[in-house]
């Protein structure tokens, strides 16, 4: 029918050419034919005479017919996806069309306004949502992870919605990314703490407000001379998320949906009773305390099974579900999008989950020729179900860490039915108990703005933007009388609520103009204003009749004093706004930006800073002289220079006093106190990051690869530091800009190649890659670097004692006179130099000098640079597609780390820790003994030493990794099976964190931090996409 | 057209908007401007003086792990020492010495740098005598603040002897880095005086709420200066105010009430640590440190049973002292099994010091009895010595004064060969001052004014060296800790180093 159609159509447009035609003298006939690379005709190619409004399309059969055509003219065919050819008319002609499969004519949006990919002139990268797996994935972020060159994403721990560290360039700001929704940026807000025994770990705030499924693309500004343009708030870089809008046309109905099953990755192997039981008497023998011995030879010997374990205990198999269902559609004045979202994370520890629901709603209205508005609306609900984490030892044990070390002799509970106790020493927390603590955050987001834009010319538009983010989080937790906790305070309720909200109103001025044909201008002015607000109260209590109510019956609490607070704050920004875009010819490009912000956080004679950003890029290919070069498709040459800078969550500018809570208890009843709390700096300023960013794009064989490489210098300048005063004083400390200079040099690789392009089968792999090192270059006056540290320092650097081994017998060790053999062999190789008074000698930058030898005392003297750890991220995507087949395999990870091995090192704590029955890794069993001179651990003596081990090289290991993220497989069912009443069903399945390769030995190289690392998982998700 | 002009309006309004100051509010934070003014400011800002001398478990110049001043000054003597190794040894066997490393280090650099803290009490000194309050609130509270200062100056200069500290002019200009060398004695001396004489002048007698100073614990400061500075004659006269105030206190007829819940607030403390049994920073965990885990004490209290008192110590006790029937030798625990030195690694090493009395609602390790700091027997034992250091003599009075406390504790009076000649009397009433004052802190300070620090400390040295220890003989130098390298350092060598460090 379709078909029909557009043959009529051709026919009539063939004939009404045929009118216009008729004018030119000198006429021919030009009949041709369209293909494809693969020979394929190609049906409805836009054939056209240049210069001419209409034009015939191609048949089925790939064939047209142009009549009275001019001699000379040129021939242009056009085809959406496919690269416009031009020639000159001939009586036959062929063209053989070229998928443009490449992204170079994208649009990307830069701040305040889009630009054309072609024509950006700075660093910017751009990832289109769709393309990331989101399986089994909570956040954004970690989705993101890898996922561009030169912003290099870690999430700090495995737990429900565990946070994560974005730095863009190195981090070299020290600041977090700023992180703008389609225009607003997002209000900075923090996880609530409790205030009380335990917490939930750290969350990630941001990203994970945000449906994923709901993100049309993200853009990242990544040198100064792009994100000049958010000025004072840009120095870690800006992420530009814009959502998904309603397009004209019928209302298209996507669902999409995944369930994921997860389990335990890394489990670090502990002793089991039998074992743990048998070195307990050896520690006490090591330890010269054979008498204390808690279990006879027949006790071990008889004891059935392998005691408790209480990892089992504590963790199941996680499950994590998502829905998403979206509503698009439109007509030419009104577009919308609905969305609703849900995920629910079932996590690997027991009582531990996530649950997240979002709603989105975005609307765009044309009232006239010259106004249009719309709006975008986000509600977003977490709650979080927490168990206690975190690296807290013996009584205050939180739930991983105490399942890792619990006495595996003795079983959940007692013969009673309560919580059973280490029978050595009961101090410790049950971990099973653990889980009958209840802690609940629920935190809402609601993040809507608007715009109304006036466009009274084609080249003129106005548009007011406004809009607010209100962030709040109520945080609820309840230590029932069954933990030791609780059972100490007769339960402990905590309720603590915080608000955060940024509100925004900007007024911006576009204009854009072609003059000449060859010369494009765009201004953009405009002026903004920001405030941002928070407020908060808590409380905690203790003393309860009874752990029905949990925190909800707080007045029931008998407690003469329970903790109270309340705060609240505010701070404003104002700020104006410019760019000139111009373009010659398409082929020379300038972009200027500037930002004049004023913020409160600064004394009033500072208040105000400009940030200046100025990018230039030639694109080459344009050039006539570089036609010849048929396999290069594109080149782009730019350079950019910009300022960024940072006034800091830093509040230094005022002295003031605080109210310490319970500073005093005369008579045993606490009172208050009120003191100083710090010194001003009323002459505090921004802090500035210059950045100067080199970069070249480039398309190779009809683009099947592109390359986007960037190098960059930046520049830390007037760094907020806290130096300390003579120490004296009361306040010790007070906030200055420093005269330290920070600098980060590098280079990110972006590569992306089409391996393979044909009809049936695609292979697209993505290749990112940064390599860059941040450096220390210039201090102030009065710094003494320590003896093993530059006055120039690259960031990272680990130092430490150096290590040989253990202590065998025979071996002195004068410089560890608290050690023994079996102790860790710290290196003492280097002694002061001492004047003839004997007093230390200094270098000319006031540094001790040392001198090779050892001196019979192990400090400062004998510490080197172990390792430098700064990381070089790495990414590699491979995407295949054959038929209806498709395929991903996703590998990120960093290419250089090092890690102390934290479950180790802990088992130096814990040797002498088994004595108190408490448990440890099962490589204890491999410690250093008198009759095991090669055991790979240290024996008792190490526990004593006095020396930190984490402060050498003995546990540290290297860890970079490479993770395969994601492997899947999925099928797009033909249409016509559902009588194309569905316009796509795909169905996939996928494997999350199937593997990490990494000489580390001990939990995830990544999200392993800490003695009481969340476990990492691996997931196995089933999926289903569909739109109707 | 009119709604671009309302745009063109709102832009130029905004552009006008920006000529506003932009501000900052934190409600969380006091301006200086409006603190402190009346009164009860002033009392605030003293309340926060207080707060450097809370139990806290590491912040606190009197908490009862190795940091503490009371378990720094027993840990070091005989009467002190636990069953966990690691630093216990370091400090029962003086094995210590200024380029060390670990927790012991770290303990005296936090002990040193409360050396600011008379520079927090002076600008508050100084904040109240500037506000507008009362003239008689100013006094009282300006005088608790001087007598903070001394309690804080005292506690230096029993560590390291004098330390530096900042003139007014210096403090008004924090910015400026001087490079300060320790006051000389004489100095020091005129700073402890002209703080504790105006502190004695203007606090009453009784103060307002147990813990907070008075004349009494002003003098007790003062006289406790002037027995390390071996200022006797001094010491001799404020002892003797100090005896006067009977009446303001008095000797309690039970010894061990003294330290129990019910005898909180009584009225032989001179000075305390008032404890809450709620986790606060001020909480008595004397208890919880010497407990041991299996031990019957109150329902929910807990143990962490290390400390102990050394056997050698505990054996000098004569019969029937009422002031060692807290101190446990053996025990029959939760279960009903007897624990002896025997089958416990804790009571091998000494008995239960369980000064402190239970407080029957401790949760947990905090325990609500006060910590007892100083007390009316001590200004009665001191007022004793100085009598008899003065007359290089043994006088009557001193020796009714030693029976008193005696008397007190079931025991006897002195030995007539006790009291036959000086150095026999000094010798019973270091012994007295061991078995009163055991766990409070005083013993180091006690062994050092009688020339028996070091000697002991060698004592116990040589009795481990021959039971197969390698430690290192002590010297004299350790009446003083060392002062830590890096404040050394940052006074471009104006401190100088305790000699023999």
């Amino acid at each position: 029918m379709k078909k029909t159609v557009k043959q009529i159509s051709l026919i009539v447009i063939a004939i009404l050419s045929l009118g216009f035609q008729q004018a030119f003298g000198q006429a021919i006939t030009v009949q041709g034919t369209v293909i494809d690379t693969e020979g394929e005709p190609l049906i409805g190619v836009s054939i056209k005479v240049k210069g001419q409004e209409l034009g015939v399309a191609t048949d089925i059969d790939g064939h047209f017919t142009l009549l009275n055509v001019a001699s000379g003219s040129i021939i242009t065919a056009a085809y959406v996806g496919y690269q416009t050819q031009e020639k000159t008319a001939a009586s036959t002609m062929q063209f053989v069309m070229e998928e443009d499969n490449k992204l170079l004519d994208e649009v990307v949006v830069v701040g305040y306004g889009t630009q054309k990919k072609s024509t950006i002139s700075g660093a910017v990268s751009s990832v289109k949502a769709d393309k990331l797996p989101s399986a089994a994935s909570e956040s954004l972020g970690t989705m993101l992870r890898g996922r561009a060159a030169g912003m290099n994403i870690t999430q700090n721990s495995a737990n429900p919605g565990g946070s994560l560290n974005i730095s863009i360039r190195g981090g070299l700001s020290g600041q977090a990314p700023l992180v703008v929704i389609d225009g607003v940026p997002q209000v900075s807000s923090s996880t609530v703490s409790t205030g009380t025994a335990y917490s939930g770990g750290d969350k990630e705030n941001s990203l994970i407000n945000l449906n994923p499924a709901d993100i049309e693309s993200i853009d990242i500004l990544k040198d100064a001379s792009a994100a000049s343009i958010y000025g004072s708030d840009a120095s870690g870089g800006v992420i530009l998320i814009t959502t998904k809008r309603g397009k004209e046309g019928k209302p298209v109905v996507n669902y999409s949906g995944s369930v994921a099953l997860q389990w335990l990755k890394d489990k670090p192997k502990f002793m089991n009773a039998r074992d743990f039981m048998t070195v307990q008497n050896q520690v006490f023998d090591e330890l010269g305390r054979g008498n204390e011995k808690y279990y006879t030879q027949r006790q071990i010997d008889e004891f059935v099974g392998d005691g408790t374990d209480w990892l089992d205990e504590v963790t199941r198999t996680g499950v994590l579900t998502e829905h998403n269902l979206s509503v698009t559609g439109g007509n030419a004045a009104t577009q919308y999008l609905f969305s609703l979202g849900y995920m629910d994370h079932q996590a690997i520890a027991k009582n531990n989950s996530m649950n997240r629901i979002t709603g989105r709603m975005n609307l765009d209205q044309t009232f006239s020729q010259v106004f249009k508005a719309g709006v975008s609306s986000n509600f977003t609900q977490i709650k979080y179900n927490d168990v206690p984490l975190g690296d807290s030892r013996q009584d205050n044990s939180a739930l991983i860490y105490s399942a890792m070390t619990f006495n595996p002799t003795v079983s959940v509970y007692d013969e009673d039915g309560s919580f059973a106790g280490n029978p050595i020493r009961d101090i410790y927390p049950n971990p099973v108990s653990l889980l009958e603590i209840t802690d609940e955050t629920t935190s809402r987001d609601l993040f809507i703005t608007g715009y109304l834009e006036y466009k009274p010319w084609k080249f003129l538009s106005l548009r007011v933007n406004g809009g607010f983010d209100l962030k709040d989080t109520q945080h609820d937790q309840y230590i029932p009388t069954t933990t030791k906790k609780g059972f100490a305070t007769n339960g402990m309720a905590s309720k603590q609520n915080a608000r955060w909200q940024m509100n925004m109103v900007n007024i911006i001025a576009n204009y854009n103009n072609t003059f000449g044909g060859i010369h494009d201008l765009g201004v953009m002015a405009g002026w903004e204003y920001k405030k941002q607000s928070w407020n908060g109260m808590g409380i905690v209590a203790k003393e309860f009749p009874t752990d029905g109510s949990l925190m909800n019956n707080i007045g029931t609490s008998q407690e003469e004093n329970p903790d109270i607070s309340s705060f609240k704050g505010s701070s404003e920004m104002a700020s104006f706004i410019g760019r000139v875009n111009y373009s010659l010819m398409e082929r020379y490009i300038l972009t200027f930006n500037i930002r004049v912000d004023g913020s409160s956080n600064f004394s009033k004679d500072h208040q105000w800073g400009a940030f200046p950003g100025v990018s230039l890029a030639w694109r080459m290919k344009q050039e006539k002289w570089m036609n010849s070069a048929t396999w290069l498709n594109d080149l782009k040459l730019r350079a950019g220079y910009g300022q960024t800078g940072n006034p800091g969550s830093l509040t230094g500018i005022n002295t003031f006093y605080k109210v310490s809570s319970g500073a005093f208890a005369p008579g045993g009843t606490l009172q208050n106190g009120m003191g100083l709390s710090q010194l001003g700096n009323p002459n505090l300023k921004w802090e500035t990051l210059d950045d100067w960013n080199i970069g070249v794009d480039a398309g190779f064989f009809g683009n099947r690869l592109q390359a986007n490489i960037d190098a960059f210098l930046r520049k830390r300048k007037n760094v907020i530091l806290t130096k300390s005063l003579m120490s004296y004083n009361e306040i010790k400390t007070i906030d200055y800009n420093s005269k330290a200079v920070y600098e980060s040099k590098g280079i990110d690789i972006s590569l992306t190649s089409y391996n393979i392009d044909t009809r049936d089968f695609t292979w697209q792999t993505d290749f990112n890659f940064s390599l860059y090192r941040n450096r220390t270059t210039a201090r102030d006056p009065e710094f003494i670097p320590a003896v093993y540290q530059g006055w120039v320092e690259d960031w990272d650097n680990i130092y430490g004692y150096k290590t040989n081994g253990l202590i065998q017998d025979g071996q002195t060790y004068v410089h560890l006179p608290k050690s023994g053999t079996g102790a860790i062999n710290y290196l003492d190789n280097y002694s002061w130099v001492l004047d003839e008074n004997g007093e230390r000698m200094r270098d000319s930058e006031g540094r001790y000098l040392r001198t090779e030898g050892g001196d019979g005392v192990l400090d400062d003297a004998d510490i080197v640079k172990l390792c430098n750890n700064t990381p070089i991220p790495v990414s590699l995507n491979n995407t295949f597609r054959w038929k209806n087949w498709d395929a991903n395999i996703y590998i990120y990870g960093t290419f250089n780390g090092w890690k102390i091995n934290e479950v180790k090192l802990q088992s130096v704590y814990g040797i002498e820790d088994i004595t108190y029955g408490v448990n440890a890794l099962k490589e204890v069993m491999n410690r250093w003994r008198p009759d095991n001179p090669n055991g790979t651990l240290p024996g008792v003596a190490e526990a004593t030493s006095g020396v930190n081990p984490a402060n050498s090289d003995f546990f540290l290991e290297k860890a970079w990794y490479l993770r395969l993220d994601n492997v899947s497989i999925g099928y797009t069912f033909p249409t016509k099976w559902f009588d194309n009443k569905i316009q796509n069903l795909r169905a996939y399945v996928a494997g999350r964190n199937l593997a990490v390769i990494t000489p580390y030995k001990g939990m995830d190289p990544e999200t392993g931090n800490g003695i009481g690392a969340y476990p990492s998982q691996w997931s196995v998700a089933f999926g289903l996409n569909l739109k109707f | 057209m009119k709604i671009s002009q309302y745009i063109l309006a709102s832009i130029i309004t905004a552009l006008g908007l920006t000529s506003c100051e932009l501000d900052r509010l934190d409600y969380t934070e006091i301006s200086e401007d409006t603190f402190p003014q009346n009164e009860n400011d002033c009392k605030l800002a003293v309340n926060y003086l207080y707060y450097d001398f809370n139990t806290g478990w590491w912040d606190g110049v009197y908490a009862a792990d190795y940091g503490g001043y009371q378990v720094l000054s027993d840990m070091t003597t005989d009467v002190l020492w636990t069953c966990w190794a690691w630093e216990s040894d370091e400090m029962y066997y003086h094995q210590w010495f200024a380029t060390m490393n670990g927790n012991f280090q770290n303990n005296i650099w936090d002990c040193f740098s409360r050396y600011n803290y008379l520079s927090k009490a002076r600008n508050t000194i100084r904040r109240i005598e500037r506000s507008s309050a009362s003239d008689e609130a100013k006094a009282l509270y300006a005088g608790e603040a001087h007598a903070l200062r001394g309690w804080m100056a005292l506690f230096l200069y029993d560590l390291f002897g004098p330390v530096p500290v900042a003139s007014d002019e210096i403090l008004d200009d924090p910015e400026t880095f001087y490079y300060l060398p320790r006051l000389t004695d004489e100095e020091y001396d005129a700073m402890m005086e002209e703080d504790l004489l105006t502190a004695i002048e203007t606090l009453p007698a009784v103060p307002e709420a147990t813990g907070r100073m008075s004349k009494g614990a002003a003098r007790m400061i003062l006289l406790k200066y002037y027995m390390i500075r071996g200022l006797f004659e001094k010491a001799e006269k404020v002892a003797r105010d100090l005896v006067a105030m009977e009446g303001t206190y008095s000797l309690q007829s039970d010894y061990n009430y003294i330290f129990s819940k019910s005898g909180n607030g009584n009225n032989e403390v001179i000075l305390c640590i008032p404890s809450t049994n709620t986790d606060s920073g001020y909480n008595n965990y004397m208890t919880a440190e010497v407990l041991p885990a299996d031990y019957p004490w109150a329902e929910k209290a807990e143990g962490w049973g290390g400390y102990v008192m050394p056997w050698d110590f505990y054996n000098t006790f004569e019969p029937g002292d009422q002031r060692a029937e807290n101190i446990i030798a053996s025990y029959y625990n939760k279960k009903g099994v007897l624990v002896d030195s025997s089958s416990s690694a804790q009571l091998a090493k000494g008995a239960l010091p369980l000064k402190y009395g239970m407080d029957p609602e401790q949760t947990g390790s905090a325990s609500g009895v006060d910590v007892v700091i100083y007390r009316f027997s001590d200004a009665l034992l001191s007022l004793a010595e100085c009598v008899v250091r003065n007359n290089h003599s043994v006088t009557s009075e001193a020796v009714s004064l030693v029976n008193r406390i005696r008397n007190r504790a079931g025991l006897p009076d002195l030995d007539a060969s006790a009291t036959s000649n000086y150095d026999s009397f000094m010798e019973a009433l270091l012994k007295e001052r061991g078995h009163e004052f055991w766990l409070e802190g005083l013993r180091r300070q006690d062994l050092i004014r009688f020339d028996k620090y070091i000697e002991y400390a060698n004592q116990r040295i040589e009795n481990a060296n021959a039971a197969g220890s390698s430690y290192f003989k002590v010297t004299d130098c350790q009446n003083r800790f060392w002062i830590p390298q890096s404040f050394i350092d940052e006074s471009k060598s104006q401190i100088k180093q305790n000699p023999g460090y």
